[in-house]
């Protein structure tokens, strides 16, 4: 059984058993953390401590889901690097990508595990007959948090062997797997002609259905040919586009 | 029930006295209770965890909902203005404070440029950020 990590052991001693509990200013409060929100021109949102006490400030504007994420990630600061303020950039909270400070990653993963934790998420994700972006969106709304989130969220904790993946016109932009995924599918640089990705991509849709393909459509492995899997795709941020891969064929797991 | 208490809170104080009395009992003199009243001790075992398991969810809830409560209050505008801090060079000021603290320092000696340095008002907030906390004074000098 998965041990509850430090921001779950902190949900529960406040009694949280539904997502719609999880005020993250009241958990701040309780963390000896204010919240406060301004202009910030530098960056994204700070921490400044001292002795006990913390002083959160989150940039007023913008999506109120993505400040949500900014606080529980500051709030992971405090946590783990108490005695040192945090001054963190958009680019360093909530990235997608695995590299980066560790120290950022470390309170990326604590705002993932207070702001979703595992003992609701699993759950509600395996309530869902099959991954999608539906199932994603609609989880989004339970947990009050953005798309992007949800999504990499979901790749980690939902049962289903899942891989998703960030294309720009350019070319692969990062992608996340889940455990059960072997390391050797490794999404291709470049988008296949036959995939509904680039009809996304070229805004010929902004949403394609679920629909299986071959898997040599997204992996170039010497046996991709022999398996389908399922993809759906949808618009993301600026020019990207997220695309959900399941995989459904029991043997590529191996 | 007593007179003007709230439900709530008897709820709490009944759920901490039951807590408390168990665990005054050894698992021995707990095991002979249970079997001289005729109870099965696994089925009650879940039954009591059960019941302390609520008990400390009920008193969490109240928790964070007392935190909800305070953080409000806090947040009423307080009279009067803000005080002007008392400094010629407030980043020397910030400088001095960001002196252990490596990822502070390397934000406060980044230029302005491209957005990536601290701001003047940035600094000034911060600066204020730290009087509210009691680490410096109006002149800048720690506490």
């Amino acid at each position: 059984m998965r041990h509850l990590t430090v921001a779950e052991q902190l949900l529960q001693s406040l009694g949280v058993t539904n997502p719609a509990e999880i005020d993250v200013e009241a958990i701040a409060w309780e963390a000896g953390a204010t919240v406060k929100y301004g202009a910030l021109e530098s960056c994204e949102a700070r921490i400044i401590g001292y002795r006990d006490r913390a002083i959160i400030t989150v940039r007023g504007d913008g999506d109120w889901r993505r400040r949500r994420f900014s606080i529980a990630h500051e709030l992971g600061h405090w946590q783990f690097h108490r005695g040192r303020s945090s001054i963190c950039r958009a680019s360093e909270i909530g990235s997608p990508r695995e590299q980066g400070p560790a120290l950022e990653r470390q309170a990326d993963r604590y705002a993932a595990d207070l702001l979703m934790p595992a003992y609701l998420f699993r759950p509600m994700a395996q309530a869902y007959k099959r991954p999608s972006f539906e199932a994603v969106e609609a989880l989004a709304k339970e947990f009050s948090t953005s798309r992007l989130a949800t999504s990499l969220r979901f790749v980690d904790l939902s049962p289903w062997p899942c891989i998703i993946v960030c294309h720009g016109p350019e070319g692969r932009r990062w992608f996340r797997r889940s455990a059960d995924v072997p390391t050797h599918w490794f999404p291709q640089n470049d988008l296949d002609p036959e995939s509904s990705a680039m009809d996304v991509l070229y805004g010929r849709v902004r949403r394609s259905a679920p629909s299986l393909i071959g898997a040599d459509a997204w992996f170039d492995r010497w046996n991709a040919d022999r398996f389908n899997l399922r993809e759906q795709s949808v618009k993301g941020h600026g020019d990207e586009v997220l695309s959900l891969l399941t995989l459904t064929d029991a043997d590529m797991l191996e | 029930m007593s007179g003007g208490e709230k439900p709530s809170l008897s709820l709490h104080r009944l759920a901490d006295e039951l807590v408390a009395d168990l665990m005054q009992l050894s698992d021995a003199e707990l095991l002979a209770e249970v079997k001289a009243e005729g109870l099965d001790p696994e089925k009650e075992a879940a039954r009591v965890r059960a019941t302390i398991s609520a008990a400390l969810t009920e008193r969490g809830k109240a928790r964070l909902k007392a935190a909800r409560s305070a953080l409000d209050a806090a947040r009423a505008p307080a009279p009067g203005a803000r005080r002007h801090f008392q400094i010629q060079d407030r980043r020397a000021v910030l400088a001095r404070f960001a002196n252990d603290d490596s990822k502070l320092r390397d934000r406060l000696t980044m230029a302005a440029r491209n957005g990536e340095g601290i701001t003047d008002e940035e600094v000034e907030a911060i600066l204020n950020d730290l009087r509210d906390l009691g680490a410096i004074d109006d002149e800048g000098n720690p506490t």
